[in-house]
């Protein structure tokens, strides 16, 4: 009996050490239900990435100009799109890959270029949630954030 | 044997068919799931809001109010023109977003304090971006919006303030949020993927009480 306990006891501790190293591997854990927002310095379009365990995303771009609605395939000024990512931990920070739902249209001709809107990979230094940051990528300047929630 | 059982299975198969066809049908939102519902001013035709639901009761909003938020839905009666009410309820009260990441056009201007318990109306005029649209009448203070059977009314002596722990009022982005986390109904389904429409129903007077709403593919 006594034995009997001691297994359980030691098979409750390594399932409780594996479900913890697995959560601690997960570079991504910070990012689940919080919202990274992006501004983009030459043209103010901002957007709001969010990032599910699943391994799916959807990121919220408002163009921060006024894009009138011309009809159905009109050039708007809110956007959004939905796809899947992968994650990885490196030495720079957090590995981004994105890929977008196959149904996603390209960015409106005329839109400023938009952080995490294309198929690509993008590296995010580590930073606490609520700290703000700068990201220089493809001559574009980003004031980037983890906010807290949704 | 078999020859004796060969014709119900197709008979049941279209049965079966057509009952997903039919309940497909009857569902006024039907073609809203998985795609874009855009809403936008009915006088300046500005992009205001833009409402990815789905069957579950879930949907994701966003445009003008601080990024997207999650939200779930009810749905009231059908209606006789076809549509039914559905009821927004954002599951958050908003963010804290600094200065710095706000959005540039993150609403129409705010209204003097006295005036700012609540956003004007409708989607298209709740989430708008821009100045307050030609026509549009003044605003009164205490404006805002009352939610009973489904229906919203929005203007003077309506709704109750939106202010934050100190009792001020919050900015205009966060003030929307907080008026969809109460509840905002308006008249939706009965459209087609494509169709672009007006809406004559919204609860707000502002853009003369109307929107301009469209149901475009996918999440966009």
């Amino acid at each position: 009996m006594e034995l009997t306990m001691r297994i359980l006891s030691s098979a409750i501790l390594m399932l409780g050490l594996g479900a913890g190293a697995a959560q601690a591997a997960d570079p991504a854990l910070e990012y689940y239900g919080n919202s990274l927002l992006c501004k983009a310095q030459s043209s103010g379009a901002v957007c709001d990435l969010w990032l599910e365990p699943s391994g799916r995303y959807s990121v919220f771009y408002d163009s921060g100009q006024k894009a009138y609605v011309k009809g159905v395939e009109g050039d708007f000024e809110n956007e959004g799109r939905t796809g899947t990512y992968t994650a990885r931990a490196t030495r720079a920070g957090l590995k981004l890959c994105l890929k977008p739902d196959a149904d996603a249209p390209p960015r409106p001709p005329g839109h400023s270029p938009a952080l995490f809107h294309e198929a690509g990979c993008v590296v995010l230094a580590q930073h606490p949630v609520g700290e703000l940051w700068t990201l220089r990528l493809g001559g574009e300047t980003y004031r980037m954030g983890l906010i807290s929630g949704r | 044997m078999l020859r004796h059982y060969t014709p119900i299975a197709p008979a049941l198969l279209a049965l079966l068919f057509h009952g997903q066809v039919h309940a497909q049908q009857s569902d006024p939102l039907a073609d809203y799931y998985g795609n874009t519902f855009v809403c936008a001013g009915g006088l300046d035709g500005d992009d205001a809001c833009h409402i990815w639901l789905e069957k579950d009761g879930s949907f994701v909003m966003f445009g003008g109010m601080q990024g997207g938020h999650h939200g779930h839905y009810q749905v009231g009666p059908l209606r006789s023109d076809g549509q039914v009410a559905l009821c927004l309820y954002l599951d958050t009260t908003g963010i804290d977003i600094p200065p710095e990441l706000e959005a540039r056009h993150p609403g129409p201007p705010m209204p003097p304090p006295a005036d700012s318990s609540a956003a004007p109306g409708g989607p298209a005029a709740v989430a708008g971006a821009g100045g307050a649209p030609p026509g549009a009448p003044p605003r009164a203070a205490g404006f805002g919006c009352d939610s009973v059977n489904f229906r919203t009314t929005c203007g003077p002596g309506h709704g109750k303030p939106a202010l934050d722990a100190e009792g001020k009022p919050l900015p205009l982005a966060r003030a929307i949020v907080a008026r969809f986390h109460e509840g905002m109904c308006y008249p939706m389904g009965g459209q087609k993927l494509g169709d672009h429409w007006v809406e004559t129903d919204d609860p707000s007077p502002s853009q003369g009480g109307k929107d301009q709403a469209f149901l475009i593919p996918g999440h966009r």
